[in-house]
Order: C-alpha cells, then sequence, then structure tokens
C-alpha cells in the first residue's frame, strides 16, 4: 500500500468504519457521461475533463475548500516581481505511465505547446506567459517567458502582474500528460468509433501510487438507459445534466459557461437593437426553463459562483435603436443545451420585431464562423476551467473574441475577488459587446457500490480516488 | 385604284363579311361554354380542398386526443404537478411532435402559459395569446383555424394550423392542456395544389399571403397544345370568368384565415384561342379565295375596258390606227366596235383632210412660185424688149445696152434658179442620216466657213467641257447652224457681236447663236418659223422654216427669244447620243 493510500485510509477510518465500509482495490469503475471523449483536439466536453483529469498528473490541485494544493510541484509558486515571475518547482522522481522521468524541461515543454497554438481551445492557458505572443505568431522561436533553471526548477516569467497564475498551473491543459492514475487503454486500430466507451487502465507510476480501482470505462449513456444500467450495476457514476436515480451526487457547476457575442460590425446601426433585446433576457429564467441540468445564470464573464444575476440593464441613454433585416444567430450543436438557448433568443428577439435565423453548426464550423465573423450573434460556451475570475473572464473572452481579448481580460481582472471582478466583469463585457447567460453543469449519479467521489472547487474530480466496495464484487 | 382592284376587293369583302358577322356569336357562346367549364373546374378544386382540410382538421383532432389519453400525457402531467425541473419538461412536445404527426404540438396551462412547445420551443415560459383564444373560443377535441408562430428555417414565422386542443389528466382538476395541429404550410399547400391541379394560395385574416402552391404545370397537355398561336394570344381573349375562389376558414363572422384556390384555366382559353383562331383562318382564307376569284371575274369582265383604255391612248397619241381587238359582249362589245369604228372613221377623216391640207399647200406652192418667178419674168421681158428695140433701131450704144440687159437677164435667171433650189430643197429635204457628232466639232465645222467676219463684227465661242456627242445627220446640223450663223451676222451687219454657245440641256446638248442686233419685233417673233415668212429683200422665208423641220426629225427643237434692241438668240437642241441611240435600239421605242 502506497503512502498516499494509506493516508487517505487514515483519514477516511473513522467514517468509513461507521458505515462498515473499507476502501479496496481493484474493479473496473464505469463512468457514464453524456457523450464519448473526443480523443482528438477540439472544444473539451465534460468526457474530456474527466478523461484529461484521468491521465494527466496537475501540477497544483485544487482542493474542495477552495485552495491550491501541491501536485506535481512540490509547493505552491509565490508571485515575485509583483506577481510578474512564478518559480515553480518539481518534486522529484517523477514519471509518466512508461516510466521516463518528468521534469521542468516537460512543463516548459507544455507551456510552449499551449502557446505555440493560439487557435487551440487550450490556447488561453499561454496567454499570460512573456513572449507567448511572439510564438504564437512566429516571430520568437522559444518562449521568452519560461527558463528552464534545474531539473527540477523552472521560471515563468509573465507578461502582465496576474496573482491567479498558480490556478493557472491548476489547470488538466497544463497538466504533465500521461502521468495520471490511469491511462487510456491499448486500442486496435480501426476497432472502436467515436461514440464507443473509453477504455483506461490503472497507472501504478503516478505521485499518488497506485489507482483504487483497476481500471476506468466512460460509457456514453442516454437518460433512460443510465437509470436502467445504475440498478443494474453496470455503470457506478453517471454524470449527466439530469437526475438519473441512484445515490445523488454532488452537483459539478463549474461546467460550462455560455455568453452571446454580438458582431457588431456586422449588424452596425442594427446592433443596438439587438444588445437591447439581449439585455432584456431573464437569465434566470433562460437557465430554469432552457438549460437542462443544474444550471444558473451567469452574472458576469467573472463567473462568480452563486453571484445574482438580475436582467442587464441598457446603457444610459439608448434611444429606440433601427432594427436589422435579419439576424443570423449562430450555436454550437455539440454543446449541449445551445439549441434550447438559441431558440430562446430567437424568440425573444422575434419579440422585439428582431427576425433571427438560427444557426446551428457544428463545433469546427462555429469556431471557423466565430472567428471569420460570419454571424450576427453568436452563442459561444466554454468548459470553465478554472474557478478564479480572472481566468474565467480570460479563457472566456478568449474563446469569444479571440487572444488579445482574453489577454485584456486577464489583466483587467487580475487578483479581483468579489464585487471588484465582479463590476470589472461587467465593463470588460461591455467592451467586449459579450452578454454573459448562463452556466451550467452536470448532476452526479451513483450506484451503490462506488465511493470516493469528492469534487474539488474547480468542478472537477480525481478518478483516482474511486473505488468500489469490495472491488466491485457484488 | 384600279376597276380590277375594286371587284376583287369586294369579292372578298362579300365573301367575309358574313362570316365576321358570325364571329362574335360564336365567341361568345364559346366563352359561355368554356367558362361554365372552368367555373365547374373551380367548384369541384373548392370542394376537393374542403374536404382535404376537414379531414386534415379530423386528423389533427384524433391525435391530440390520444396524445392528451396517453399515458406518457398523464406521467407529464403528474410530474408537472410534482414540479419537475422546467427545462425538462420544455423538450417534451418535441419529442411527441414528431411521433404523433403533429408538427404544431404545445403543452401550456389553463391560461395559456406554454410549458412546452414543439412548434416555438423559445416560447416555453411565456403566455401565447394564440393558444389562449383557442382554449377559450374553442371547443375541446374539435380543430379550428388558428395563426400560429413557428420557428422556421428563416426565423420565426406565421403558419395557418388545424389546432385542436385537450385538457391533460390531473387532480383534483386538470391544469395543463395540450394543443396540436398540422399546419398548412408549404407540404400541405402544395398537396393541396395537386389536389386541385391548380394553385392555393392561403392568407391571413389581414391578407398577408402565409404559404402559396402551385400544381405542377402541363404545358404540353390540353386541347390546343402546340398550336402555333402566340403566347400572348389566349391571354388577349380575356379570362375565363372569376380566376379563383375563396373559402373563409373560421367563424364566418371573423375568419381566421382563407384558402384561395385557382383552377389553371390555360388549357380551356387554349382551346377557345384555337376555335377563334381556326375561325379566323377559315375568314382570311375565304375572304382570300374570293379575291382570288373576282380576280378571275373581273379581268374577264375588265380586259376590253383596258385595251379601250390602251386604244384611246394610242389614238390620242396620233395613232388613228389603233384598234381594239380584246373579245366582248353585250354593251362591252358594242362599245369596242363603236371605237374601232370611230378611229376607222377619224382615220379616213385624217386622210381626206391630208390630201385637202396637199391641195391647199400645191396651191399656196404655186401662188409662190408665181409669184417668185413672175418678178423676175418682167425684167427678163423688159431687157430682150430693149435689146430688140436697141437693135431693131440700130442704135449707136447697142453694145452698152446688150451688156446691160444681158446683165440683168442673168441676174434675173440666178435669181430664178435660187429660187427654184430653195423650194426644191425644202420639198425634197432627205431623211436624216444620223450618227454620234461631237459638239465641239460641229461648231468648229460652222464657224470655219466664217474665217473672216465682216468689219466690226466679233464672232465668239463658248464650248462647255466635257459635253456628250450628239446623234444627229452631221450635214443637216451644219446646215442649221450655217443658217442660223449667217442671220445672226445679217443682224450685226454695222457691227456687233456674235456668240456660239454648246452646253448640257436635259436629254441632249443645246446650240445658241445669239447677237447683239437689233432683235425680232415680238409680232414677227412667233411668225420667224413660218414657211416663206421672210423680213429680208430677197429671202424667200424658207431657211428657219427647213431648220425647225430638221431639228424636228432630229427629235430636237429649234426656238427663237429676242427682245427689241437687245438682240436675238436662236437654241437649237441636239439629242445626247446614248440616250438617242438607245431609244433609236430599243425594240419597244416606235
Amino acid at each position: 500500500m502506497s503512502g498516499r493510500t494509506l493516508t487517505i485510509v487514515l483519514l477516511l477510518a473513522p467514517a468509513l468504519a461507521s458505515a462498515g465500509v473499507r476502501p479496496g482495490y481493484g474493479g473496473t469503475v464505469r463512468i457514464g457521461v453524456p457523450v464519448a471523449p473526443h480523443l482528438a483536439p477540439g472544444a473539451p466536453t465534460a468526457a474530456d475533463a474527466i478523461l484529461e483529469r484521468a491521465t494527466t498528473l496537475p501540477l497544483l490541485d485544487p482542493d474542495a475548500a477552495g485552495s491550491l494544493a501541491p501536485g506535481a510541484l512540490a509547493e505552491v509558486p509565490s508571485p515575485e516581481a509583483g506577481a510578474r515571475a512564478f518559480r515553480l518547482r518539481l518534486r522529484p522522481g517523477l514519471v509518466d505511465a512508461s516510466g521516463r522521468p518528468l521534469g521542468a524541461e516537460d512543463v516548459a515543454a507544455r507551456l510552449a505547446a499551449l502557446a505555440r497554438d493560439p487557435t487551440s481551445p487550450d490556447g488561453w492557458i499561454a496567454l499570460p506567459l512573456l513572449g507567448a505572443d511572439a510564438l504564437a505568431a512566429g516571430r520568437a522561436p522559444v518562449l521568452a517567458g519560461v527558463q528552464v533553471l534545474s531539473p527540477t526548477e523552472l521560471l515563468v516569467s509573465l507578461a502582465f502582474p496576474l496573482p491567479d497564475f498558480p490556478w493557472l498551473l491548476a489547470t488538466a491543459p497544463a497538466a504533465l500528460r500521461d502521468a495520471g492514475p490511469f491511462v487510456l487503454a491499448a486500442r486496435r486500430p480501426g476497432t472502436s468509433s467515436p461514440g464507443d466507451p473509453v477504455a483506461l487502465a490503472r497507472n501504478d507510476r503516478t505521485r499518488r501510487g497506485r489507482p483504487f480501482a483497476d481500471a476506468l470505462e466512460l460509457v456514453p449513456v442516454d437518460p433512460r438507459a443510465a437509470v436502467r444500467l445504475l440498478e443494474q450495476r453496470k455503470v457506478d457514476l453517471v454524470l449527466r445534466p439530469e437526475a438519473t436515480g441512484g445515490r445523488p451526487g454532488p452537483a459539478l457547476l463549474a461546467a460550462t459557461a455560455t455568453v452571446a457575442a454580438v458582431n457588431a460590425a456586422r449588424l452596425g446601426a442594427g446592433a443596438e437593437a439587438v444588445r437591447r433585446a439581449l439585455a432584456s433576457l431573464d437569465r434566470a429564467e433562460l437557465a430554469r426553463r432552457f438549460v437542462r441540468g443544474p444550471a444558473e445564470p451567469l452574472a458576469s464573464l467573472a463567473a462568480l459562483a452563486g453571484a445574482a444575476a438580475p436582467p442587464l440593464s441598457p446603457a444610459p441613454g439608448w434611444a429606440e435603436p433601427p432594427a436589422p433585416a435579419r439576424i443570423v444567430l449562430l450555436a454550437d450543436s455539440s454543446v449541449p443545451d445551445q439549441r434550447a438557448l438559441a431558440e430562446r433568443l430567437q424568440v425573444k428577439l422575434f419579440d422585439r420585431g428582431l427576425r433571427a435565423q438560427v444557426d446551428l453548426v457544428d463545433a469546427a464550423r462555429a469556431r471557423t464562423r466565430l472567428a471569420s465573423g460570419d454571424y450576427d450573434v453568436a452563442l459561444v460556451a466554454v468548459l470553465l476551467r478554472s474557478p478564479r475570475p480572472a481566468l474565467a473572464a480570460g479563457q472566456l473572452a478568449f474563446a469569444a473574441r479571440g487572444p488579445d481579448a482574453g489577454r485584456r481580460a486577464m489583466a483587467a481582472l487580475a487578483g479581483l475577488e468579489g464585487e471588484r471582478a465582479a463590476a470589472a466583469a461587467d465593463r470588460l463585457a461591455r467592451e467586449l459587446d459579450l452578454f454573459p447567460l448562463v452556466t451550467s453543469g452536470l448532476r452526479a449519479s451513483l450506484g451503490p457500490a462506488l465511493e470516493g467521489f469528492a469534487p474539488h472547487a474547480d468542478g472537477t474530480f480525481d478518478p483516482g480516488d474511486l473505488w468500489l466496495v469490495a472491488g466491485g464484487t457484488p | 385604284m384600279s376597276l380590277r382592284a375594286r371587284l376583287s376587293l369586294a369579292f372578298a369583302l362579300f365573301a367575309a363579311a358574313p362570316l365576321a358577322a358570325a364571329l362574335w356569336p360564336v365567341s361568345r357562346a364559346l366563352s359561355g361554354a368554356l367558362e361554365a367549364e372552368h367555373a365547374a373546374r373551380l367548384d369541384g378544386a373548392s370542394r376537393a380542398v374542403e374536404g382535404e382540410l376537414a379531414r386534415v382538421a379530423e386528423q389533427a383532432a384524433v391525435a391530440v386526443s390520444d396524445l392528451a389519453a396517453s399515458a406518457d400525457a398523464e406521467a407529464f402531467a403528474r410530474e408537472h404537478a410534482a414540479g419537475a425541473a422546467a427545462a425538462e419538461e420544455a423538450g417534451r412536445a418535441g419529442e411527441w411532435s414528431a411521433a404523433r404527426g403533429l408538427p404544431v404540438l404545445a403543452v401550456a396551462e389553463r391560461d395559456g402559459r406554454v410549458v412546452s412547445s414543439a412548434h416555438l420551443p423559445g416560447r416555453a415560459g411565456d403566455p401565447d395569446p394564440a393558444l389562449a383564444s383557442l382554449f377559450a373560443a374553442a371547443p375541446a377535441g374539435s380543430a379550428v383555424p388558428r395563426v400560429v408562430s413557428r420557428a422556421g428555417p428563416d426565423g420565426v414565422e406565421s403558419v395557418l394550423a388545424l389546432v385542436a386542443w385537450r385538457d391533460l389528466p390531473g387532480t383534483p382538476a386538470p391544469a395543463l392542456r395540450i394543443a396540436g395541429g398540422i399546419p398548412l404550410g408549404r407540404e400541405l399547400a402544395a398537396r393541396l395544389a395537386a389536389l386541385t391541379g391548380g394553385a392555393v394560395t392561403v392568407r391571413a385574416a389581414d391578407g398577408a399571403v402565409l404559404v402559396e402552391a402551385q400544381a405542377p404545370r402541363a404545358d404540353d397537355a390540353g386541347p390546343g397544345a402546340g398550336l402555333p398561336f402566340p403566347r400572348g394570344f389566349p391571354a388577349l381573349l380575356g379570362r375565363l370568368g372569376a380566376a379563383s375562389r375563396t373559402i373563409a376558414l373560421g367563424p364566418a363572422e371573423a375568419p381566421a384565415a382563407s384558402v384561395e384556390v385557382a383552377v389553371a384555366s390555360e388549357g380551356l382559353a387554349r382551346a377557345r384561342a384555337t376555335v377563334l383562331g381556326a375561325f379566323l383562318g377559315v375568314l382570311a382564307l375565304a375572304a382570300f379565295a374570293a379575291a382570288l376569284a373576282g380576280r378571275l371575274v373581273a379581268s374577264r369582265v375588265t380586259r376590253p375596258v383596258e385595251a379601250l383604255r390602251e386604244g384611246a391612248a394610242r389614238v390620242a397619241a396620233g395613232d388613228l390606227g389603233a384598234r381594239v381587238e380584246a373579245r366582248a359582249s353585250g354593251e362591252l362589245g358594242e362599245l369596242v366596235r363603236a371605237f374601232n369604228g370611230m378611229t376607222a372613221e377619224l382615220q379616213q377623216s385624217r386622210a381626206r383632210l391630208a390630201h385637202a391640207e396637199r391641195i391647199a399647200a400645191w396651191r399656196e406652192v404655186a401662188r409662190r412660185l408665181a409669184h417668185e418667178i413672175k418678178n423676175p419674168l418682167t425684167p427678163i421681158a423688159m431687157s430682150v424688149e430693149t435689146l430688140r428695140d436697141a437693135l431693131a433701131r440700130e442704135r449707136k450704144d447697142f453694145g452698152e445696152i446688150f451688156e446691160e440687159s444681158t446683165r440683168a437677164i442673168s441676174d434675173e435667171v440666178r435669181r430664178l434658179k435660187r429660187i427654184v433650189d430653195e423650194f426644191s430643197r425644202f420639198a425634197r429635204l432627205p431623211a436624216p442620216d444620223r450618227a454620234a457628232v461631237a459638239p465641239a466639232e460641229l461648231v468648229a465645222a460652222a464657224l470655219a466657213l466664217f474665217p473672216a467676219p465682216p468689219a466690226g463684227v466679233a464672232l465668239r465661242r463658248e464650248i462647255e467641257p466635257g459635253l456628250p456627242q450628239v446623234w444627229a445627220d452631221r450635214d443637216q446640223a451644219l446646215q442649221v447652224l450655217l443658217n442660223l450663223l449667217a442671220n445672226a451676222l445679217d443682224a450685226v451687219a454695222g457691227g456687233g457681236e456674235v456668240r456660239v454657245r454648246a452646253m448640257r440641256a436635259p436629254d441632249g446638248v443645246a446650240f445658241t447663236v445669239s447677237d447683239t442686233g437689233p432683235g425680232i419685233p415680238p409680232d414677227d417673233l412667233g411668225r420667224v418659223f413660218e414657211p416663206y415668212f421672210t423680213t429680208k429683200d430677197g429671202g424667200t422665208g424658207l431657211g428657219l422654216a427647213i431648220a425647225q423641220r430638221i431639228a424636228e426629225e432630229h427629235g430636237g427643237t429649234l426656238g427663237a427669244a429676242s427682245r427689241p434692241g437687245e438682240g436675238a438668240s436662236f437654241t437649237l437642241v441636239l439629242p445626247a447620243a446614248d440616250a438617242a441611240g438607245a431609244r433609236a435600239t430599243s425594240p419597244a421605242s416606235p
């Protein structure tokens, strides 16, 4: 038994003893998800986030209390030079699933890879790094903001002060690849299709030692099948918008945030009428009726949990604006409930005399059209990676308006929290012509044999913590 | 217009008039029959549309009743009462819609607030006035027409649907109602249009077009297809009665919408056009045939008349030998015979007149000859008597007397000879032997005979360059010019100027000889070309008469112009060689 396992067992022993249950090893934990992971570059889904968390080793670990704990890093880095620099020290002896040692070079390479591709949905993570824009534009061969000082130490310099930077290091895209509690099981080429379950095997070389379960499976299930599968113990955990039976688990609220982006350049004078219609939306009604599962109005780009989200008020001095002839409302068909949100917006625009055509397209096409400005109003949904206001705003601004907007959002909200963050986010939303709408998550439905499900503050959980009573043996 | 043309036109009109008079009643009768047929088709199409709409309404009502009574609906009502998640409920109507064949489907509270909508999902949570009015006005279980809003590919659009509603089960009282229907959209409109074979237009109560559809056109089918009429010809004949029939949907006092049914009438219109076109064709053919027949008949009538007209024209031109050879009978025959008799009589009269004129001419010649010869004879006789008397008296100055008398006799004999020559030439002027002669050469030849004009007289010539050759007997033309020149020189014997000009004239060349002499008195100017008219001592008065005769025999003219004190000018016009030669060689020329 590894030290990690021993620690967990000792911590949980009183509770488990009182329940008459002891953590056990073995078995396959099957997780039902709305759609199978992409296993390819693209907008990440909830299943992708679980897969990432299962196969990667985060540099820092957000805990349930909302604090950061050391992960692959030996300590939470402290800001230097006015939060413009951070010194990262890795734990010694880290290896990936194949036994290859992992060090500062791997962290630097990962950050450089993120910076090199600004069109990637995860490209926002490299935005604050000094020289990231030059590397992305091909003006610099290396990432200037990352210096490897030793095999276990590196110095990260930022383009602007960002006290929240350690939270960036806690996100799954920044984590070390192939060093998580599980690894993708080998597949024979051509034997699977995108909708098939994804199987993972345990990785005993991960930092925290052998995970409880021997294997992990991510199974796409629909709601009715999920109920049956849970009852039949064919899945142990279902993460879907709706409750699907079993034991209800905590909701994973910090999941997907949706904003509406107005293309003022194309709408011209008609943009004011569209803004006015969007500002009048009842976001609470939107979250309640048009988003399945746990959903809340998105109060601001800062995505502050629990913040009140009253209807947006029109800017003072707005006169009755001219209405555009027809509006193209762009939505991503791969994002759950985006069609319903688009249809609601269509109706509310119609009620204000604006004729809107919903263009529901796949994720790749939606990104292309968003980047090229081929829309009048676009719904942009992102899987939020961090609960920090600056990072949430940066991620949303990056997804909707590109790298410059993302960098600007992070700088504007750097280190802010609470009402100050909300106020700054409001100003930012007006400047970027973005209308925060809703945030939604998934509900967890637990089978009778599953234990160890403990979501972190960023809405993720460590699959390595999951275990089955009696190893899953009925 | 010729008589023949008039007769042809009269025949054509005579043939076409009855047909044309029949065209109007035939057209009226035909249009009436076809309008009745068109109205019957419209009635049939309207009944078919009404029947199909009733069937669709029944289908919608049954589907809604079935759904309201289903276990799914009961579970939905139960979950709703238990506080089901609104977002879960919102999508339920969409799941039922396709399975139940109800594109318009909504679950709403009793006041019309939408819980779930398939046709306008974004309306969930909002009150829908259309549903509220449906629940208030329409009885449960029967489909009525309603204009509803639905999400279309281009945004929210209005569509007419046949909608029914039912309560969902609930305790203690139903809290939810379900409304479903079948929209009268493009698909159904197209089906209705195909059913009628025409066009269907669905209009809202305010007249706005909600949807319209047209049955596939069968341009190649139907009577009259393929006939070579212009496309606009059937339209030119007007429409076949009412173009469409309107079916009001909903209460008669306030219809929710209307359906316009229009049946294609092109086939009937083309049939009418075919018949009337054929009629017009027959009319045209009859008129043409009548005109042709009229022309044939008219030619038999007008041929003697035409011959008479030509004969009269020849007579007018002096051909008294003209006779009309056309065969004719009746009045026309008598007219032809009278014409021929008249021309024969005229010819005989002309011969008698000519004979009388010749006798008179000979008398005049004899008188003139006697007068002219008589004058020289007296001096001759006196000279002979003087010689005989001087010889008898053996006068010493006999020699002188002899010399004087014989000279006088000789002079008078020469005078007699000249008179005889003039008369002889006037009487025996030969026919001209014409050839192409250059005007310049003619003038030069004439002036060569006057190498030294008298003192004080200037002789000038003006020849226009590029003159055509004249068609003339060179000697005779030269004789005319010499005569004119001699007269002009006589006129300016005391001094002056004689000018000879040759210039272009219509169809020929004009030779003008002018002088600056005293001119010709107006009274004499009109007589200068009369034979035996002379103002000169010893003149025979035949020179200018001969000259004018030569000019006329050449096809030309000779004219005189003069003002007293300003000289005189004589102009000889001779035809150009080209024109005159062409006339002379043309077979049509007389």
